[in-house]
């Protein structure tokens, strides 16, 4: 099983939709907000936010013996704290990228505020 | 075969900048061309801040980065009107200590309050101006009692918001139907590429769908935002003094939860500034749906935990300053130029000072508790505990903004100045910059306001002198 772009942003929109409790939005539409993001940023940066993506889902496979899009939920969201609170600047970033758009689209399905 | 238009006149970029200055050309009897890079939809299209309006209306789905310590992410309008159509219209004149200190840091002719006062008249009978009838929404209440109880100044500001018809005076409202009226000619979805001087004329490239076209003019403003204008003008052989000197106003962000409801759905913007401590840092209220309290607490789960219960209660707030300096650069074969910036120590002082003011005036307003929208920062029980937090917090901060401007600035100092004191590019054959490029540092007010004056003042000026 191959690192899988959009499969490790569905699963990523999944997890963290799992872990938002009472946002309305679904993980479906987040990632599709993710990805229509993605193809819209500036060209240089979808390069390295691909390559470390690909990385992050890769990252479970030595010690799991699957990518990160194949895990159970609560070992997703394991993996994504650890990478969350890194000492690695990088790897804060990545999941700072991921959570604020995911976050975002999630609570924007609430009808109830303006 | 590319497509061949002639005009007398081309604006590239429909924003306040380049809108203000076609609308003037076309009214003065000049064929004019107006081609914007983005799509022509109306106002209403999307939602406010919503997802749609990001992805449609937004440069690069609204991920724009200056890298840095600490960076800085922001946002820009990428659709006929540009910035004035996503934002929310708050609305100041440039205050005249900044006119007065750029017009002696960058050598500007003619660069007073009162020389500018007529500009601003004439572009707020076009693009108007009002106060919010009644009172203000809770949200931007709380922060005007906040600042009171400390002895603080606080206002609510204007808006370009025409609040009896419910409508924002966007350019595609104001400036861009005027533009039409006066025989004006809009190209949407379509990209200057290459701007270049041939025969006396100039040349415009540029990509309209899957097409070239060629555009032949006689004058050409260029008014792409500040931080397109330096990438085109690079891109065709202008260097001198473009792209060195961005600025920004950064934010730093901060979420109250209070003692009672505040925030309603269907709620006016709101409006409260406390502006008695700028240069060094202002104040105001955000727009503060779930959506936008979930983004902004995106590093902050505890508070962000609270939104489905509690989002009622709580209220998003920023405070800004015009910390760093930056530039833009090309790089090899990629359409969007890579931004850097650095910052001096003292601006990042100041601005976390800011968001300490902040903070104070939330827990004077009421607030049970106030999270600083700062990844792994504590969520604050009580005004005491702002002595506690970290002295520098520039390690996990991420900067946002979404005033850029001062890419390219106007005065008759040649070597800071990218154009003369009315928009002119030095050594340009007559080349003029018409938007926000053009100011000559931040506006430290909010800047829409003095990019249409500036934008006007220098068209009548291009306009006297029939482009010379
Ligand atoms: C979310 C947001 C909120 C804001 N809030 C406020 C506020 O409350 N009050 C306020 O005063 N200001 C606010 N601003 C800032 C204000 O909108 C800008 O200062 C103003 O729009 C700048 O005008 P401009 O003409 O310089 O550039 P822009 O508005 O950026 O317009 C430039 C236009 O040129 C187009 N363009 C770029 N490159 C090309 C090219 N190569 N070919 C053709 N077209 C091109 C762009 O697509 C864009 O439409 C806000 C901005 C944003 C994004």
């Amino acid at each position: 099983m191959w690192p899988d772009f959009p499969a490790t942003v569905r699963a990523l929109a999944e997890a963290i939709a799992d872990r938002e409790t009472g946002a309305a939005g679904s993980p479906e539409a987040a990632a599709a907000f993710v990805l229509a993001s993605f193809r819209g940023m500036p060209a240089y940066l979808r390069p390295p936010l691909r390559a470390a993506t690909l990385f992050f889902d890769a990252w479970p496979a030595i010690r799991r013996g699957r990518p990160f899009h194949r895990l159970p939920v609560d070992l997703r969201l394991r993996q994504f704290d650890a990478w969350e609170r890194s000492p690695i600047g990088p790897a804060r970033m990545l999941t700072t990228f991921f959570a604020s758009l995911i976050v975002f689209s999630l609570w924007s399905n609430d009808g109830a505020h303006g | 075969m590319a497509d061949r238009l002639r005009t007398d006149v081309a604006v590239i970029g429909s924003g306040p900048g380049g809108a203000v200055t076609a609308s003037l050309c076309a009214e003065a009897g000049y064929a004019t061309l107006l081609i914007e890079d983005g799509p022509d939809l109306p106002l209403e299209a999307n939602a406010h801040f919503s997802g749609d309006e990001i992805l449609s209306k937004y440069r690069n789905a609204g991920i724009a980065m200056a890298f840095g310590k600490p960076s800085v992410s922001f946002v820009e309008g990428r659709c006929v009107g540009g910035g004035s159509e996503v934002n929310r219209g708050l609305y100041h004149r440039t205050p005249a200590y900044v006119l007065e200190q750029w017009s002696r840091s960058h050598r500007v002719d003619h660069l007073t309050e009162a020389a500018l006062a007529p500009h601003f008249d004439a572009c707020e009978q076009t693009a108007r101006i009002s106060r919010l009838p009644g009172t203000a929404p809770d949200l931007s209440q709380r922060l005007g009692d906040g600042a009171a109880r400390l002895g603080w100044d606080a206002i609510a500001a204007p808006r370009l918001y025409d609040y009896g018809a419910g409508r924002k005076q966007s350019m595609s409202e104001t400036f861009v139907p005027r533009f039409r009226q006066a025989g004006g000619r809009l190209i949407a979805d379509c990209r200057a590429t290459r701007i270049r001087r041939l025969g006396g004329k100039w040349e415009v490239t540029a990509r309209q769908g899957r097409g070239d076209l060629t555009i032949e003019a006689d004058a050409l403003f260029v008014a792409c935002g500040a931080v397109q204008t330096p990438a085109l003008l690079r891109r065709s052989g202008f260097r001198r003094n473009i792209g060195n000197s961005l600025r920004f106003h950064p934010m730093m962000k901060a979420v109250a939860l209070f003692d009672a409801s505040v925030n309603r759905p269907g709620d006016p913007d709101p409006v409260h500034q406390i502006k008695m401590f700028e240069p060094r840092f202002g104040i105001g209220c955000s727009i503060s749906s779930p959506a936008l309290l979930a983004l902004a607490l995106a590093g902050n789960p505890q508070m962000r935990a609270r939104i489905g219960s509690d989002a009622a209660r709580m209220g998003l707030y920023y405070v800004q300053n015009g910390t760093g300096h930056a530039r833009v650069r090309n790089l090899p074969a990629m359409q969007d130029p890579l931004v850097s910036i650095r910052h001096e120590e003292e601006e990042l002082d100041q601005l976390y000072d800011g968001l300490k003011h902040l903070m104070r005036a939330l827990f004077a307003a009421g607030a049970e508790a106030v999270q600083p929208c700062i990844r792994g920062f504590p969520l604050l029980r009580s005004v005491d505990e702002i002595a506690a937090l970290p002295a520098q917090p520039w390690r996990s901060a991420l900067l946002t903004s979404v005033h850029v401007f001062a890419s390219c600035p106007m005065g008759e100092d040649m070597s800071l100045c990218a154009t003369d004191s009315w928009g002119r590019v030095h050594g340009g054959d007559g080349l003029r910059i018409a938007d926000a490029s053009l100011m000559c540092g931040p506006t430290i007010a909010n800047p829409q306001g003095s990019v249409m004056a500036i934008a006007h003042r220098n068209a009548l000026h291009a306009l006297e002198r029939r482009f010379a």
